[in-house]
């Protein structure tokens, strides 16, 4: 029903469009350009262009685009941008202008910061809902773990963003699962954007720019995911001259090599960082010892290449190659040895073109590949498994701005997937067992997608849209139909033919009524289909989980979520403060049934293991945030619940799904104290993580049995921590700067659960054989739960360079 | 054999969780751990069903109750308090257990039996056929009537598959001990389920499974090869010397008697005792989802396995 009402609200906004949209009149231009940091050449993402007599304004793209319509005659151009000086020129405008802007960082030797009056109170006026933007500056000046800067802990500090706990970088927006977030790096999926199993994020933070995530009110442009869009971009690299900057940290070292390849032009930037505990602690662990020749390092690659063709084609080619490798080996116990290689690899050729001053085009070519591989070995066994998943994806995005009330976005987005669950292989010997064939799914996702931001009046703002996905499974394929667990058939699908055909409408609206300057109301509906999904064996993160595509059993995902949103700004914008309330509803969620081993995969489908339900959420959020001064920093606080419900588990029975928090609190705050020393604290509050736990005992042939309660029932102690971080700048000129990071992290040492484990206490048995230790009373036996905890207090230091 | 179910639990147990230390340098697991206290909610007392029959053998069934995940057992040493739990807390006396194989039915008798629970710390109250035999290719039906409740249950007794071989190879690292292996032809047809029963030969004890003992034929249909298994470990196995416990675990000393027995059995069997087998891996890791056992007994209260065996045997010197 609701859907009905939603498709009927976008019919009626885009019949009453057109005739607004060629309703211009009078003299009438337009000014574009690029908005740039001065020194390096780097783009600067939603940077603020208005005219300061009428304070109609937009801001700059992913590019740094801007295209503003302005009337005939004299006004002021003004920009703004954080941490950068206003540019301000008066202009009179006859005709359509170009004009690129180049902002003046603010250095260090300027003490106050001129900030306009008319600064523009995006917040508040714009129709983004749940939307959170951050530079890579910020983050830097944050405390970090283990000294690593870390993009995907820093959003976890976020109202609505979850964390699941110590060391691991999955987070949870509103309610949904990991892999209902879409990660882009420079418009390229990462799959798995972490190392360590979680410990660390897959972004090194000196090839990042900036980050923006979209936890609701998704615009029509993204798609493919119900919970949210996290969109990461890479620095482009500095076009004016060479620079080097690198770091040496605890368990990693960064270095990063930027410059122009031709003046104002074309630039490049390569940035490698590298753990290496491995090499550390090999001179300590001598040839006899039982673990000799096991090691694990991670190393991450990026590089990117850009190029001005003309004032309206520029081109940009990007790249992020990561591998995690561990390689155990036990000497003794038969000699078992594993290997396990994984990572990612994306690339990206990306073109910018405008038609005019009102029309931008982005074209990408993009290439994800994910894999990840396991290699055991004892005496003569040999065993096997292999996963990943490939895309190649094209796609096409319009911008198109005809007038200062609209501003129109349409484009199409096709994806060629390949998914390989897993795979297994093994042999004893000189046998090599059947496992079948290797499995592997093909599949098509494609959409198209039009929508405009549309000032209906001065305090009336909508953005409406419309995406169209769809999903297609292809051949070769071959389905093993089953009846009572076991296989009955199996039908072979040739290459090429179709499978299952899904195709969906997705209805976007939101809008903002603006009370006054200060403040204003927002709401919004988002409708989102998902095609592809983990299916998660174990509860937490690993990088064995598998993506596996919708198909015949497994319909695609569908998110319906509802939010309404109060923002308001004080002291000129300085201050800026929110709450947010929403509800989310999620159908076809997948899990496996219970009891299924990866093992079952073999000679059957993945998705005859898998069972479907629904999913529920809603909250409220609560922000105030300080952007401006000396003093920066925010407080968040979220109040929520996340429930799911699946016919086959728990009885059928509703239950809290494991990262449902009641409670979060995150609070950060950065000080300058002066020129050289910048101080940092965060601390963050969760309600304990949901656990399944026995609730009875049995003994079956003599050992003992648990019988588990109600899903998700107990809870784990809350979650709370303390981080300090201190940056001394040590020395800064044009030519050369260093700077030193301290970082505590867990101050105060707090004994986060990680997660709790049974054992048993007193001898069932040994008494009676008359092995007990004489003296000692013969203790009854009984189970007791023990806590792990994964992290004490843990300082570190990283040194910074740059020249 | 062991190696596709315990890939996952060897990934945790011996791999990830070390190397989290080794990268990490939280420097022993217990300066991380502490003892904590766990409110549970009350849980409803089921029955528990352990029975089994065997070609040309009798039904043999033990039933005992579940109890409070934490509630305390006497020390075995404690003697009077202890026999006074098992004997009424743990095992269900005075339950009428039936057996049918459709025609005939046969009630079974209760019989104490102290010689298996002193040495090999088995149930000591076991319910045992005295009319109907085990045939192969035959169902039986179980019917439990205990503490107000009706439990029932079927089971079949599959064709029998022989052993071709059986021999013994000692570990590289320690000559003195070493792993049974065997070979058999799996029939063609897909669908077979089977479970190893080990015991020491001159020891007097029970046969007994090994984690993991069990496996169905979805790798390895129609095919016929020499693999590796595991001994059963005694639970008085843990009362010996602890060196000699984990030396032993699993293996055969050199010169034991290896004593083996191949049964075959049905599906719900199968699933029960392969949940058997991961819950007891799976205990407590956070990198595994929790498991309940799959029981094929039906009726309110009540959970565990009647299991069909289609048993054959073979004995060898490990040498």
């Amino acid at each position: 029903m609701i859907y009905k009402k939603l498709l009927f609200a976008f019919w009626v906004a885009l019949l009453v469009f057109p005739t607004l949209l060629w309703a211009e009149g009078g003299d009438k231009f337009t000014i574009s350009g690029y908005v740039k940091d001065a020194k390096t050449g780097e783009a600067l993402i939603g940077a603020n262009v208005f005219i300061k007599e009428t304070l109609k304004g937009v801001s700059t793209n992913t590019y740094g685009y801007y295209s503003l319509p302005v009337d005939k005659g004299e006004f002021t151009l003004v920009c703004s941008y954080i941490s950068y000086q206003d540019f301000t020129q008066n202009i009179n405008f006859q005709s359509n202008l170009i004009t690129n802007i180049s902002m003046q960082p603010v250095s260090q030797d300027i003490k106050e910061v001129v900030v306009s009056a008319e600064r523009q109170d995006k917040n508040i006026t714009n129709t983004d809902m749940g939307q959170v933007k951050m530079d890579i500056q910020q983050v830097k000046l944050l405390p970090a773990f283990m000294g690593e800067v870390d993009i995907l802990k820093t959003i976890q500090l976020m109202p609505g963003v979850k964390g699941s706990g110590d060391g691991n970088s999955g987070f949870y927006v509103r309610g949904g699962g990991p892999d209902q977030n879409l990660i882009l790096l420079d418009e390229a999926v990462v799959y798995n954007a972490s190392h360590l199993f979680g410990f660390f994020s897959v972004f090194n933070g000196d090839a990042v720019k900036g980050m923006n995530l979209i936890k609701g009110g998704m615009p029509a442009q993204y798609g493919g995911r119900l919970a949210s869009v996290l969109n990461i971009t890479m620095k482009e690299g500095n076009n004016q001259k060479f620079k080097v900057d690198g770091g040496i940290g605890l368990i990693s070292s960064r270095l990063t090599v930027q410059g122009p390849l031709k003046k104002d032009k074309s630039s490049f930037i390569v940035s490698g960082r590298r753990t290496y505990i491995d090499v550390l602690m090999k001179p300590f662990v001598s040839k006899g010892d039982q673990f000799y020749g096991s090691s694990y390092y991670f190393y991450d690659l990026n590089a990117k290449i850009n190029y001005t063709l003309s004032d309206k084609d520029r081109i940009f080619i990007s790249g992020y190659f990561g591998r995690d490798k561990f390689t155990f080996q036990d000497n003794e116990d038969l000699g078992f040895k594993a290997t396990i290689p994984y990572g990612n690899a994306t690339a990206s050729l990306r073109w910018n073109h405008l038609f005019n001053s009102k029309l931008f085009m982005n074209t990408s070519l993009v290439f994800t590949d994910y894999n990840f591989e396991v290699n055991l070995g004892q005496s003569d066994f040999n065993f096997g498994l292999y996963s990943g998943i490939r895309d190649y994806n094209g796609k096409i995005d319009f911008s198109w701005q005809p007038d200062i009330r609209n501003h129109v976005r349409f484009g199409v987005n096709y994806t060629y997937h390949r998914f390989t669950p897993n795979n297994a292989t093994a042999e004893a010997g000189d046998i090599e067992f059947d496992f079948g064939k290797v499995e592997r799914i093909y599949g098509n996702e494609f959409a198209v997608y039009l929508s405009d931001d549309f000032d209906v009046s001065d305090k009336f703002k909508i953005n409406a849209g419309v995406r169209v996905s769809g999903f297609q499974q292809i051949g070769p394929f071959e389905r093993f139909v089953k009846e009572d667990d076991r296989v009955v058939d199996t039908i072979e699908y040739s290459q090429g033919q179709n499978i299952q055909f899904y195709v969906r409408p997705e209805p976007r609206l939101a809008m903002n009524y603006i009370i006054n300057a200060k403040s204003s109301i927002k709401a919004g509906v988002t409708m989102n289909y998902q095609y592809l999904q983990i299916a998660n064996l174990a509860t937490v993160s690993l990088p064995t989980d598998l993506w596996i595509p919708s198909s015949e059993k497994i319909k695609p995902q569908r998110g319906i979520q509802y939010s309404l949103g109060y923002f308001r700004n004080f002291k000129d914008n300085t201050w800026e403060t929110s709450v947010e309330i929403y509800y989310k509803d999620m159908r076809n969620l997948v899990e496996f049934k219970d009891g299924v081993m990866p093992s079952n995969t073999v000679n059957d489908n993945i998705d005859n293991l898998l069972t479907f339900g629904r999913g529920w959420a809603y909250g409220a959020e609560f922000f105030v945030r300080k952007s401006v001064g000396k003093t920066t920093g925010w407080l968040g606080y979220t109040l929520s619940w996340t429930q799911r419900q699946f016919d086959d588990i728990n009885g059928g029975k509703p239950f809290f799904a494991r990262y449902d928090r009641r409670h979060d609190v995150q609070f950060t705050l950065t000080q300058e104290l002066s020129k050289k020393w910048t101080f940092s604290i965060i601390w963050v509050y969760s309600t304990g993580a949901a656990l399944t736990v026995p609730v009875a005992r049995y003994f079956i042939e003599g050992r003992v049995i648990n019988e588990f309660g109600e899903r998700n029932s107990y809870r784990m102690e809350p979650y709370h921590r303390m981080d300090l971080s201190l940056t001394y700048v040590h020395k800064k000129t044009d030519k050369w700067m260093s700077s030193w990071n301290f970082s505590v992290y867990n101050v105060y040492s707090r004994q986060n659960p990680y997660f709790i484990y049974f054992d048993t206490d007193g001898d069932l048995f040994k008494a009676a054989a008359g092995i007990q230790a004489a003296g000692s009373k013969p203790s009854s036996f009984r189970i007791k739960a023990k806590q792990v905890s994964l992290f004490p207090v843990i300082p570190s230091i990283t040194w910074n360079f740059s020249f | 054999m062991n190696m596709h179910n315990n890939w996952k639990s060897r990934l945790v147990g011996r791999l990830i969780l070390p190397l989290f230390l080794l990268a990490l340098g939280c420097f022993t697991w217990t300066s991380c751990t502490k003892d904590i206290d766990v409110d549970l909610p009350d849980s409803e007392t089921k029955i528990v069903v352990e029975g089994w029959i065997e070609n040309d053998q009798y039904a043999v069934v033990k039933l005992s109750r579940s109890s409070g995940y934490f509630d305390p057992i006497p020390a075995f040493s404690d003697t009077l308090n202890f026999l006074n739990y098992v004997l009424n807390d743990l095992v269900v006396q005075n339950a009428t257990v039936v057996v049918s194989d459709g025609v005939n039915t046969d009630t079974l008798t209760p019989t104490l039996d102290f010689v298996n629970f002193a040495k090999w710390y088995r149930l000591p109250y076991v319910y045992i056929g005295k009319t109907i035999k085990g045939e192969v290719g035959k169902n039986y039906s179980l019917t439990i009537l205990a503490d107000g409740k009706t439990l029932t249950a079927t089971t079949k007794i599959p064709e029998l598959v022989y052993m071709d071989t059986l021999f013994w190879k000692a570990d590289i690292s320690d000559a003195t001990v070493g792993l049974p292996w065997t070979k058999f032809k799996d029939p063609d047809t897909l669908g077979n389920a089977y479970r190893i029963f080990t015991r020491r030969g001159g020891y007097d004890e029970p046969y007994t499974a090994s984690i993991g003992n069990e496996f169905d034929d979805y790798f390895i249909n129609g095919t016929s090869f020499d693999f590796p298994f595991n001994r059963g470990n005694q639970l008085a196995d843990d009362t010996l010397e602890d060196d000699l416990s984990d030396k032993i675990r699993g293996r055969f000393p050199k010169g034991d008697t290896m004593d083996i027995k191949f049964c075959t059995m049905d599906k719900a069997s199968f699933d029960f005792w392969r949940t058997f087998s991961i819950s007891r891996q799976s205990n407590g890791s956070p990198f595994a989802s929790p498991i309940n056992l799959k029981s094929n007994i039906k009726g309110q209260g009540g959970i565990g396995v009647w299991s069909g065996y289609g048993a054959t045997f073979k004995k060898a010197l490990a040498e």
